[in-house]
């Protein structure tokens, strides 16, 4: 209405207190969890109906892996492999039991759905345990739960997620045992939780040693910090080093046990305890050749594996967002002067010193537009990295906005509203889904016309092919998980290898992968393949023969 | 009085250095094609080294000579490649803002044989009136005594880039204008009463309405002003019903005059290209190598211009870092690297981020953002441009900061002093640098194809060699003194200025004036 000058509407006191009554009705922690659930479900069903689920090669190879547990061949654990750890496999095999969740890859959407929404909650409970303060928690809560990365990879088999619930958890448990250094119960907590992030992805080994020793130094065993050689031993508090002892030995022997048992399945499964970085399959093998093509620019480079990681996260993050943490963690260092809030602050930057280290070691590879020499083959490639860091993001963004004052708060909202807005018009793109779509970790523009021809023709009997080259997706073809021969299925590959017929009804093959080498480069092998099969569709770079029915199978 | 002197000061000053500084050169135009006969003005430290400036000027020929914006082949030729194609005819990728600021003195100067240097003139007077601005602000709205507020303006007009803009035809220097103009008329609007609420209102709104006219980007440089105008018009007042949101009726009302010119540009871009969301920035580019292809053809130019225009397609976050680093440190344009006067605006900012006003926070919110965007940019560089001249906005800014830290505390003046005046002096020595010599630097990819170099110290060479754009120099005072000479003059009347501005005028004790803001405050408050 008009008012002398101004142009006026009157907010009524009633209206606002309905309003804040309404959203009372929840706490901040129900309200998160209600939310996460809500935006794990249209993130999913918007996945779903774009075809994004499966866009990663890497989503399925999970779901295959899983798959196979309980539906191959030769089903068993052993199908869990060798080089990538089997929890997040573990907790697909109860979904991808159902067909339908196995060839959507919904099964992998309610594996890490679950785990996003959990996630979400205990980063709530995290941040307001740095902050002590519940608003600041929910906006915590919220810059994870709206960064479209996380929102994206929650839909999918991917095992971000799985780490970075147990991450988050294991960190939770942790730092409220700082709190509570009495409370042994939190400690065994975050030693679990670290256990089964060590056995989700090879981070969680970094953060249970970063846990270990972040436990050593909180618990050192001198009253006072020695300043000389010979105040060692006087400062010496043999009680503390009990403490410290007894803490260690109980933390590590639950958080390190996972460490033991992998090696352990890779000596007794595969007979080398180091199977996963040593065998032709590992990230390292991987790295060489791309050593050799003169394309790891970070190996070996501090500045640059920094830079690359860094970069990353902020790719991940959205600019503005980042610039929030920034913020963030600049305060809560420059505020928080002891010794202990540092260390916490370590914790939750674990992930950033695990990928720098890899990406310094030549463990690791990231592709990154900005950074990357257009001169390389590829330009986009495990941006994924960076979402390891969005829940110290989160956290260091709740705890700017627990330290703002009035002004200060609406401009990190409005910050935060300005870069999802920023992603709406395509100024930030999601650069998780980018790498799917178009990027070296995509499988969906790779589809062949090989795959629509096995689509079309495929009619049942054994598959002979090599998983690792992924000539065609299983999933997306009609053939069941049953009917494949691949490198897992002993004695069926290997005696495939030197009897093609033995088994197989299709072979196809890639140039250059294993199939290829062992029976169309040999030129003696070649004669048996053809003697028993036909050559059925023929592309420059893929081959696939079917069984000749004439030809009846060897003795 | 001192304050009429101060302005009269910086009129004079502005005169004799940018027009000692202006890059022209005298003589009439073709008759056929319209074009400057003298050749040497197209080669290097010409007034017509940059696309930028002869796709600009090909508009004020257009105007002149056909009294339209297309271009003839001749004209589009001599802007190309800045120039586009939509269905057989040619147009400047800028809007004509720029152009008719020049086109008035353009027919002055054909007066006096003098077309270019009155039409390059124009920005120059431009830059004078912007500097003016300016103080007015530091003075006013900071409250800083005089000689800190003719230091702030010296440190903008004569330590940075904005002196090369200022001698040439871009669209920064009006651009810079109607920014400061807006940010100065929403600080009167807070305070204004009567019909003077209703003025300062029609001024801020007309400036946001101009802004395209100048650049297109304009539509986001100046939102923290129009933020800062929104929050001033805004009342959130408690009463006895609830919460009483009021918005102030000059707002709304005079947003016309904004939608009247925005709604104008669109016209004419619908009467030209048939699609209000066409602009000239958005065609497809002409070379001249492909007439015949850009004369005749139509076909998909509207499609390329629809795709091309979308400003998600022309700022990308991904492009942040790598333009971050070009415009704040790289050799080819870092902005600390051209003016290291500027680190000290670092230091004035952190000085105030206990105390930040409305104001601090909407001018470090120009900063911010013009850094931000243009870092999104894909060609962060601006082409062939000495230094960052995407960040003028800022540039004109930042020196207030500057203001700001050495007003804020008095402890180590004279270390302070001495640090603004050195760094003054190199930031100075650059600038002016590109002003007497080749006002281009290219960016290092580009460097490499034409066999010279990224770096503006490259120009030292022209500066040997005595090639300069200078119309004043190479008219009367080059039958005095070198180049270098020339070059070392003005270097010295500035530095001087400075000096005595520094360390004679401005007093360790700085408080705030008491102002006497006669000059400024009309009638209003009667």
């Amino acid at each position: 209405m008009l008012e002398g000058d101004n142009f006026s509407i009157t907010l009524r006191s009633g209206r606002i207190l309905q309003i804040k009554s309404l959203a009372k009705k929840l706490t901040f922690q129900q309200w998160v969890l209600l939310l996460s659930a809500v935006l794990a479900f249209v993130a999913t069903l918007y996945s779903f109906r774009k075809g994004y689920i499966i866009s990663y090669g890497d989503a399925e190879s999970h779901l295959n892996i899983a798959k196979r547990v309980v539906d191959s061949l030769t089903p068993g654990f052993a199908q869990l492999g060798g080089v990538w750890l089997p929890l997040p496999h573990l907790l697909l095999i109860p979904f991808v039991y159902f067909n339908p969740l196995w060839r959507t890859g919904l099964a992998g959407s309610i594996v890490s759905g679950l785990c996003f929404v959990v996630s979400s909650v205990y980063l709530y409970k995290l941040t307001y345990l740095l902050t002590k303060n519940k608003t600041a928690a929910f906006i915590g809560a919220l810059v994870f739960m709206l960064n479209p990365n996380i929102l994206y990879l929650q839909t999918t088999p991917m095992s971000e997620l799985t780490l970075i619930v147990f991450f988050i958890l294991s960190s939770y448990f942790f730092i409220r045992h700082l709190e509570e250094p009495k409370n042994i119960g939190l400690l065994i907590l975050a030693a679990g939780f670290g256990f089964c992030a060590a056995i989700s992805r090879y981070d969680g080994w970094f953060l249970v040693a970063i846990e270990a020793l972040v436990l050593a130094l909180v618990n050192l065993p001198w009253s006072e910090f020695p300043r000389s050689l010979k105040q060692i031993r006087e400062k010496w508090n043999g009680k503390r080093y009990q403490v410290m002892e007894g803490k260690i030995v109980l933390f590590a022997t639950l958080a390190f046990f996972s460490i033991a048992l992998w090696l352990m399945w890779g000596w007794l499964i595969l007979g080398d305890p180091l199977y996963f970085t040593n065998s032709e399959f590992s990230a390292k093998a991987q790295q060489i050749a791309w050593a050799l093509r003169g394309e790891l620019p970070a190996s070996h480079h501090l500045w640059l594996s920094f830079l690359y990681y860094f970069l990353t996260v902020l790719s991940n993050a959205g600019v503005l967002v980042f610039l929030l943490f920034l913020a963030g963690l600049i305060l809560f260092l420059a505020k928080k002067k002891n010794l202990q809030s540092w260390l916490i602050m370590s914790i939750l930057l674990a992930p950033f010193l695990f990928n720098v280290i890899s990406l310094y070691l030549g463990q690791s590879v990231i592709f990154l537009p900005s950074l990357t020499p257009y001169t390389f083959d590829w330009t986009l490639f495990n941006v994924r990295y960076g979402v390891m860091m969005i829940p110290c993001v989160a956290v260091c963004c709740g705890y700017l906005f627990s330290q703002a004052k009035a002004v200060g708060r609406v401009l990190i909202v409005g910050l935060i509203i300005l870069q999802i807005g920023l992603y709406t018009v395509g100024y930030s793109s999601v650069i998780t889904l980018q790498d799917g779509l178009v990027g070296l970790s995509s499988e969906i523009h790779k589809v062949t016309d090989a795959q629509q021809w096995i689509d079309k023709n495929y009619d049942g009997g054994l598959v002979l092919q090599d998983d690792f080259a992924r000539t065609i997706s299983i999933v997306k073809s009609p053939i069941p998980m049953r009917n494949v021969i691949y490198i897992g299925n002993k004695p069926y590959y290997e005696e495939s290898l030197k009897q093609p017929e033995k088994y197989a009804t299709w072979i196809i093959m890639q140039k250059d992968d294993e199939i290829w080498k062992h029976l169309y480069q040999d030129t003696a092998m070649q004669g048996r393949l053809y003697k028993y099969f036909v050559k059925a569709y023929t592309s420059p770079e893929i081959l696939i023969f079917k069984r000749n029915p004439a030809i009846p199978e060897s003795g | 009085m001192k304050n009429t002197l101060a302005i009269a000061f910086i009129i004079v000053i502005g005169l004799v250095f940018y027009a000692g500084t202006l890059k022209a050169v005298p003589g009439r135009v073709d008759s056929q094609t319209g074009l400057p006969t003298d050749p040497s003005v197209f080669g290097s430290t010409g007034p017509f080294e940059s696309s930028h400036e002869r796709s600009s000027y090909a508009i004020i020929l257009a105007m002149v000579g056909y009294h339209n914006v297309n271009l003839t082949k001749d004209l589009a030729d001599f802007g190309s490649p800045d120039v586009g194609f939509f269905k057989g005819k040619f147009y400047s990728f800028f809007p004509p803002g720029v152009a008719s600021l020049g086109y008035p003195l353009y027919l002055l100067g054909e007066r006096f044989n003098l077309p270019l240097a009155f039409a390059y003139f124009s920005v120059s007077l431009a830059a004078i009136l912007t500097l003016i601005i300016l103080y007015i602000i530091c003075r006013q709205i900071f409250k800083f005594s005089l000689p800190l507020a003719l230091l702030t303006v010296l440190i903008t007009g004569f330590g940075t880039i904005f002196w090369n803009y200022s001698i040439t035809l871009y669209q920064h220097i009006p651009t810079i204008f109607l920014m400061l103009f807006a940010f100065y008329s929403v600080w009167r609007f807070k305070s204004a009463k009567g019909i003077f609420v209703w003025l300062w209102a029609l001024a801020v709104w007309i400036c946001y309405g101009l802004g395209p006219v100048f650049d297109y980007p304009n539509v986001i440089l100046l939102l923290p002003v129009m933020v800062y105008f929104f929050i001033s018009a805004l009342r959130i007042s408690k009463t006895e019903l609830g919460f009483k949101v009021s918005l102030r009726m000059a707002f709304l009302v005079c947003s016309l005059a904004m939608i009247i010119l925005a709604g104008a540009q669109l016209y004419y871009n619908y009467r030209i290209f048939g699609n209000w969301k066409i602009y000239t920035n958005a065609l497809p580019r002409y070379n001249q190598t492909d007439y015949d292809y850009a004369h005749l053809s139509n076909a998909d130019t509207e499609a390329i211009a629809a795709q091309k225009g979308q400003v998600a397609s022309i700022f990308l976050e991904k492009n942040v870092p790598f333009g971050f680093y070009i415009l704040t440190v790289s050799v080819d344009k870092g902005l600390f690297l051209y003016m290291p006067v500027l680190l000290l605006a670092l230091l004035g900012m952190f000085s105030v981020r206990k105390k930040i006003t409305m104001e601090i926070g909407i001018l470090a919110g120009i900063f911010l953002l013009n850094l931000f965007l243009y870092s999104s940019f894909a060609d962060p560089w601006g082409g062939l441009s000495y230094g960052p001249r995407y960040l003028l906005p800022s540039i004109a800014v930042l020196p207030i900061f500057i203001g700001l830290w050495l007003q804020n505390s008095a402890k180590l003046y004279w270390l302070k002093k001495t640090a603004v005046f050195i760094l003054f002096a190199c930031s100075s020595a650059a600038s002016l640098l590109g002003a007497v010599t080749r006002n281009i630097v290219f960016p290092k990819n580009e460097a490499v194809y034409v066999d010279t170099s990224n770096k503006f110290w490259f120009n030292i060479k022209y500066l040997k060699s005595g090639q300069s754009g200078s119309l004043l120099y190479n008219s009367v005072f080059s039958r005095y003194f070198s180049l270098t000479e020339y070059y070392f003059i003005l270097l010295a009347l500035i530095l001087l200025i400075i000096f005595v501005v520094l360390f004679v005028l401005l007093r360790e004790k700085n408080e705030p004036e008491q102002l006497n803001t006669q000059i400024f405050i009309t009638t209003e408050r009667q």
